[in-house]
Protein backbone atom coordinates (compact mmCIF):
# COMPACT_ATOMS: atom_id res chain seq x y z
CA UNK A 1 0.00 0.00 0.00
CA UNK A 2 1.54 3.26 -0.75
CA UNK A 3 1.81 6.07 1.88
CA UNK A 4 -1.02 7.97 0.45
CA UNK A 5 -3.56 5.13 0.19
CA UNK A 6 -2.59 4.57 3.94
CA UNK A 7 -3.12 7.91 5.10
CA UNK A 8 -6.55 7.94 3.08
CA UNK A 9 -7.57 4.79 5.23
CA UNK A 10 -6.56 6.29 8.31
CA UNK A 11 -8.57 9.01 8.03
CA UNK A 12 -11.81 7.07 6.98
CA UNK A 13 -11.58 5.13 10.18
CA UNK A 14 -15.08 5.39 11.95
CA UNK A 15 -12.81 7.24 14.84
CA UNK A 16 -11.05 10.08 12.68
CA UNK A 17 -14.14 10.26 10.98
CA UNK A 18 -16.16 10.84 13.69
CA UNK A 19 -13.68 13.57 15.08
CA UNK A 20 -13.39 15.57 11.87
CA UNK A 21 -16.92 15.75 11.70
CA UNK A 22 -18.05 17.09 15.25
CA UNK A 23 -18.63 20.12 15.96
CA UNK A 24 -16.84 20.00 19.25
CA UNK A 25 -14.63 17.29 19.59
CA UNK A 26 -11.70 18.67 17.21
CA UNK A 27 -11.45 21.89 18.94
CA UNK A 28 -11.85 20.05 22.53
CA UNK A 29 -8.44 18.00 21.06
CA UNK A 30 -6.62 20.64 19.24
CA UNK A 31 -7.14 22.87 22.25
CA UNK A 32 -5.67 20.11 24.62
CA UNK A 33 -2.80 19.67 22.17
CA UNK A 34 -2.55 23.75 22.82
CA UNK A 35 -2.71 23.45 26.59
CA UNK A 36 -0.28 21.30 26.85
CA UNK A 37 2.59 22.39 24.94
CA UNK A 38 3.02 24.84 28.18
CA UNK A 39 2.65 22.07 30.38
CA UNK A 40 5.69 19.88 28.09
CA UNK A 41 7.60 23.03 27.26
CA UNK A 42 7.55 25.37 30.87
CA UNK A 43 8.93 22.92 32.71
CA UNK A 44 12.04 22.56 29.92
CA UNK A 45 12.12 25.81 30.20
CA UNK A 46 12.72 26.22 33.61
CA UNK A 47 15.20 23.49 33.53
CA UNK A 48 16.93 25.25 30.74
CA UNK A 49 16.91 28.19 32.68
CA UNK A 50 18.50 25.74 35.71
CA UNK A 51 21.16 24.79 33.33
CA UNK A 52 22.24 27.84 32.50
CA UNK A 53 22.80 29.44 35.59
CA UNK A 54 20.24 31.90 35.49
CA UNK A 55 17.89 30.77 37.75
CA UNK A 56 17.14 28.20 40.58
CA UNK A 57 21.40 28.83 41.32
CA UNK A 58 20.22 27.04 44.98
CA UNK A 59 21.35 23.84 44.64
CA UNK A 60 22.30 21.26 42.42
CA UNK A 61 20.68 20.73 39.34
CA UNK A 62 19.73 17.01 39.95
CA UNK A 63 17.02 18.60 41.99
CA UNK A 64 15.13 19.73 39.49
CA UNK A 65 15.14 16.73 37.85
CA UNK A 66 12.30 14.37 39.28
CA UNK A 67 10.12 17.57 38.56
CA UNK A 68 11.36 17.97 34.92
CA UNK A 69 11.00 14.36 33.85
CA UNK A 70 7.40 14.19 35.35
CA UNK A 71 6.30 16.91 34.07
CA UNK A 72 7.75 16.86 30.59
CA UNK A 73 6.63 13.09 30.29
CA UNK A 74 3.18 14.15 31.13
CA UNK A 75 3.03 17.01 28.90
CA UNK A 76 5.08 14.91 25.90
CA UNK A 77 2.01 12.25 26.40
CA UNK A 78 -0.75 14.28 26.14
CA UNK A 79 0.92 16.37 23.47
CA UNK A 80 1.67 12.91 21.75
CA UNK A 81 -1.86 11.70 21.77
CA UNK A 82 -3.99 14.63 20.80
CA UNK A 83 -1.32 15.07 18.12
CA UNK A 84 -2.05 12.05 16.84
CA UNK B 1 -16.03 58.68 14.57
CA UNK B 2 -18.18 55.45 14.99
CA UNK B 3 -16.10 52.32 16.23
CA UNK B 4 -16.47 50.85 12.78
CA UNK B 5 -14.99 53.27 11.21
CA UNK B 6 -11.82 53.66 13.67
CA UNK B 7 -11.53 50.01 13.26
CA UNK B 8 -11.26 50.66 9.84
CA UNK B 9 -8.91 53.55 9.48
CA UNK B 10 -6.51 51.28 11.75
CA UNK B 11 -6.57 48.60 9.72
CA UNK B 12 -6.34 50.95 6.74
CA UNK B 13 -2.86 52.42 7.79
CA UNK B 14 -0.08 51.74 5.88
CA UNK B 15 1.78 49.23 8.07
CA UNK B 16 -0.77 47.29 8.67
CA UNK B 17 -1.94 47.01 5.35
CA UNK B 18 1.34 46.11 4.37
CA UNK B 19 1.63 43.16 6.64
CA UNK B 20 -2.34 41.61 5.82
CA UNK B 21 -1.14 42.06 2.03
CA UNK B 22 2.20 40.52 2.64
CA UNK B 23 2.12 35.99 2.10
CA UNK B 24 4.71 35.54 5.19
CA UNK B 25 4.32 38.40 7.45
CA UNK B 26 0.99 37.55 9.17
CA UNK B 27 1.86 33.95 9.60
CA UNK B 28 5.27 34.42 10.39
CA UNK B 29 4.15 36.68 13.64
CA UNK B 30 1.24 34.35 14.10
CA UNK B 31 3.97 31.28 14.81
CA UNK B 32 6.00 33.88 17.28
CA UNK B 33 2.91 34.19 18.97
CA UNK B 34 1.88 30.72 19.46
CA UNK B 35 5.86 29.59 20.40
CA UNK B 36 5.50 32.44 22.92
CA UNK B 37 2.95 30.79 24.09
CA UNK B 38 5.38 27.81 25.01
CA UNK B 39 7.61 29.96 27.02
CA UNK B 40 5.11 32.22 28.80
CA UNK B 41 2.50 30.28 29.20
CA UNK B 42 4.92 27.81 30.74
CA UNK B 43 6.23 29.97 33.19
CA UNK B 44 2.65 31.46 34.49
CA UNK B 45 1.55 27.55 34.57
CA UNK B 46 4.66 26.16 36.23
CA UNK B 47 4.53 28.82 38.98
CA UNK B 48 0.46 28.24 39.56
CA UNK B 49 1.26 24.68 39.72
CA UNK B 50 3.96 25.74 42.72
CA UNK B 51 1.57 28.11 44.36
CA UNK B 52 -1.30 25.14 44.54
CA UNK B 53 1.81 22.74 45.57
CA UNK B 54 0.94 20.57 43.38
CA UNK B 55 4.93 21.14 41.59
CA UNK B 56 8.77 21.64 41.94
CA UNK B 57 7.92 21.17 45.41
CA UNK B 58 11.86 20.70 46.55
CA UNK B 59 12.13 24.57 45.00
CA UNK B 60 11.07 27.55 47.05
CA UNK B 61 8.16 29.13 46.39
CA UNK B 62 9.85 32.50 46.22
CA UNK B 63 12.65 31.37 43.58
CA UNK B 64 9.98 29.77 41.40
CA UNK B 65 7.81 33.13 41.20
CA UNK B 66 10.61 35.48 41.44
CA UNK B 67 13.46 33.87 39.21
CA UNK B 68 11.57 33.17 36.72
CA UNK B 69 9.66 37.23 36.81
CA UNK B 70 12.04 38.33 34.08
CA UNK B 71 11.45 35.73 31.96
CA UNK B 72 7.54 36.49 31.88
CA UNK B 73 7.72 39.80 31.40
CA UNK B 74 9.95 39.41 28.05
CA UNK B 75 7.71 36.70 26.90
CA UNK B 76 4.58 39.05 27.86
CA UNK B 77 6.07 41.99 26.02
CA UNK B 78 6.14 39.67 22.77
CA UNK B 79 2.76 38.46 23.30
CA UNK B 80 1.14 41.46 23.43
CA UNK B 81 3.29 43.06 20.39
CA UNK B 82 2.73 40.22 17.90
CA UNK B 83 -1.14 40.25 19.16
CA UNK B 84 -0.92 44.02 18.48
CA UNK B 85 0.38 43.26 15.04
CA UNK B 86 -1.66 40.38 14.60
CA UNK B 87 -4.93 42.07 15.59
CA UNK B 88 -4.30 45.44 14.00
CA UNK B 89 -3.78 43.94 10.70
CA UNK B 90 -6.71 42.72 10.57
CA UNK B 91 -9.03 45.26 12.87
CA UNK B 92 -12.40 45.45 11.57
CA UNK B 93 -12.67 41.34 11.43
CA UNK B 94 -11.54 40.70 15.00
CA UNK B 95 -13.34 43.92 16.48
CA UNK B 96 -16.58 41.80 15.69
CA UNK B 97 -15.42 38.86 17.09
CA UNK B 98 -16.77 37.57 20.30
CA UNK B 99 -14.09 35.32 21.06
CA UNK B 100 -11.05 37.94 20.88
CA UNK B 101 -14.25 40.71 22.81
CA UNK B 102 -13.83 37.89 25.63
CA UNK B 103 -9.75 37.30 25.20
CA UNK B 104 -9.52 41.10 25.85
CA UNK B 105 -11.92 40.54 28.34
CA UNK B 106 -10.13 38.39 30.41
CA UNK B 107 -6.72 39.83 29.97
CA UNK B 108 -7.96 43.04 31.69
CA UNK B 109 -9.09 40.67 34.40
CA UNK B 110 -5.82 39.28 34.71
CA UNK B 111 -4.51 42.83 34.95
CA UNK B 112 -7.18 42.92 38.32
CA UNK B 113 -6.24 40.01 39.21
CA UNK B 114 -2.55 40.94 39.85
CA UNK B 115 -3.89 43.73 41.55
CA UNK B 116 -6.00 42.18 44.03
CA UNK B 117 -3.29 39.20 45.23
CA UNK B 118 -0.55 41.66 44.67
CA UNK B 119 -0.22 42.46 48.69
CA UNK B 120 -1.54 38.79 49.64
CA UNK B 121 0.86 36.87 47.21
CA UNK B 122 2.91 38.17 44.75
CA UNK B 123 4.65 41.21 46.72
CA UNK B 124 6.02 38.72 49.17
CA UNK B 125 6.12 35.11 47.85
CA UNK B 126 9.07 34.68 50.90
CA UNK B 127 6.58 33.82 53.00
CA UNK B 128 5.87 30.81 51.44
CA UNK B 129 9.08 29.06 51.90
CA UNK B 130 9.02 26.25 53.48
CA UNK B 131 5.36 25.71 53.57
CA UNK B 132 4.32 22.16 53.62
CA UNK B 133 0.53 23.17 53.18
CA UNK B 134 0.03 26.18 51.36
CA UNK B 135 -2.75 28.70 52.70
CA UNK B 136 -5.65 29.88 51.14
CA UNK B 137 -4.87 33.23 49.56
CA UNK B 138 -2.15 31.31 47.25
CA UNK B 139 -4.51 28.61 46.03
CA UNK B 140 -7.04 31.08 45.40
CA UNK B 141 -4.58 32.92 43.62
CA UNK B 142 -3.13 30.20 41.36
CA UNK B 143 -7.08 28.61 40.61
CA UNK B 144 -8.36 32.10 39.36
CA UNK B 145 -4.78 33.01 37.39
CA UNK B 146 -5.27 29.05 35.64
CA UNK B 147 -9.13 29.69 34.86
CA UNK B 148 -7.92 33.18 33.41
CA UNK B 149 -4.71 32.26 31.14
CA UNK B 150 -6.74 29.09 30.43
CA UNK B 151 -9.50 31.10 29.24
CA UNK B 152 -7.25 33.20 26.91
CA UNK B 153 -5.89 30.73 25.21
CA UNK B 154 -8.95 28.76 24.29
CA UNK B 155 -10.30 32.28 23.45
CA UNK B 156 -7.84 32.72 21.48
CA UNK B 157 -7.72 29.62 19.74
CA UNK B 158 -11.36 29.95 19.11
CA UNK B 159 -10.84 33.20 16.84
CA UNK B 160 -10.10 31.39 14.19
CA UNK B 161 -13.37 29.29 14.40
CA UNK B 162 -15.77 32.27 14.44
CA UNK B 163 -18.01 33.02 11.08
CA UNK B 164 -19.76 35.84 10.90
CA UNK B 165 -23.27 35.51 10.08
CA UNK B 166 -23.94 34.34 6.19
CA UNK B 167 -26.24 37.51 5.63
CA UNK B 168 -22.88 39.60 6.24
CA UNK B 169 -20.13 38.44 3.97
CA UNK B 170 -19.37 40.71 1.18
CA UNK B 171 -21.06 39.29 -1.80
CA UNK B 172 -24.57 39.20 0.53
CA UNK B 173 -23.63 42.63 1.41
CA UNK B 174 -23.42 43.52 -1.64
CA UNK B 175 -26.80 42.59 -2.54
CA UNK B 176 -28.42 44.18 0.38
CA UNK B 177 -26.79 46.65 1.95
CA UNK B 178 -29.28 47.28 4.20
CA UNK B 179 -28.44 44.14 5.76
CA UNK B 180 -25.08 45.53 7.59
CA UNK B 181 -24.74 45.11 11.08
CA UNK B 182 -21.29 46.59 11.24
CA UNK B 183 -20.76 49.93 13.77
CA UNK B 184 -20.72 52.87 11.00
CA UNK B 185 -21.96 51.27 8.13
CA UNK B 186 -22.88 52.83 5.50
CA UNK B 187 -26.76 51.87 4.28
Amino acid sequence: MSPISWCQWLQNTRLATAIAESSWLFPLIEGSHILALPLSVGMIVIFDLRLLGFAFRGGPASKLLNEFLRWSKIGFAVMFTTGT
Amino acid sequence: MSPGQISQAIQDTQFFTAMRESALVYPIVLSSHLATIAIFGGLILMSDLRLLGLALTNIPVSDVLLRTRPWKRVGFAIMVTCGILLAGSKFVSYYDNPYFQIKMTLLALVGVHAMVFRRSVYGNPAQFDGMKVMPKAAKAAACISLALWLGILSMGRWIAYYEPPKEQSPVALAANPSNDVRRGAIP
